[in-house]
């Protein structure tokens, strides 16, 4: 903790993810909420009046927030696990090797969702479906190649802790 | 100490020290080492040995690193 502290880069690191991870949570949570009283009552509306394309569209955009909020709160939730190994000055470890490729898949999928989401949005818009090319996978190969990084870094690490 | 090839670098530390009359400890204190460091080479449990280290202990058990590794194929 002390070490912690110590390290403002840490700390405020830390903290931010920790605030990150809460309010993702609670957003999610919220929004599976209002998603389920949403579609329990558009059952109820269906009955009298007809759906309208916007309304179907809404629910299927809801319905991809909230699993790549969940996605991304499970992204934060590890790289929250490996800023912990950081502050324990032991990062070097097959876990975050692991955690590392974990991340990797998770930003595979989080771009996958934001592929349909503006397919949902182009349509409903009557825009370009063509999604313009972001960082997701960028960061997905980058976390990939880090993986490889610190399982490396970990057999060097078993290495060293061998010799005398 | 075992290699790749489930071949074995025995290390005899033991014997010299026995031989010496020292204890570990006390060699751990001449060589600077820790302790626990001495007795993962003692037990053969090291992956590898700097050259300072054997330096130091060839140094204080005044020996030949031969003395102190021996391969067994």
């Amino acid at each position: 903790m002390l070490r912690v502290l110590n390290d403002p880069l840490l700390a405020v690191t830390q903290g931010l993810l920790r605030f990150i991870y809460m309010a993702l949570f609670a957003i999610t949570a919220l929004l599976a909420i209002a998603a389920c009283v949403g579609l329990l009552s558009g059952d109820q509306v269906s009955q009298y009046s007809t759906v309208t394309a916007a309304q179907r569209h809404g629910v299927v955009l809801i319905l991809l927030v909230i699993p790549s909020l969940a996605l991304f709160g499970w992204f934060v939730r590890i790289l929250r696990q490996i800023v912990g190994t950081v502050a324990e000055r032991t990062p070097f470890i097959a876990e975050n090797a692991g955690r590392l490729a974990r991340m990797g898949w998770l930003a595979l999928a989080l771009k996958g969702i934001s592929i349909a989401a503006h397919w949902v949005l182009a349509d409903l818009l009557a825009l370009n479906k063509v999604a313009l090319p972001d960082g997701g996978i960028v960061l997905a190969l980058t976390l990939f190649i880090l993986a490889r990084v610190f399982r490396q870094g970990a057999a060097m690490r078993e290495d060293l802790e061998g010799t005398v | 100490m075992m290699g790749e090839d489930g071949e074995h670098i025995t290390v005899k530390l033991d014997d010299l020290l026995h031989a010496r009359r020292m204890t570990l400890t006390q060699l751990s204190e001449r060589v600077g080492l820790t302790l626990a460091n001495l007795s993962i080479l003692k037990t053969g449990k090291a992956k590898a040995i700097r050259f300072s280290t054997l330096e130091a202990i060839c140094r204080e058990l005044g020996c030949q690193p031969g003395d102190l590794l021996s391969y067994e194929p």
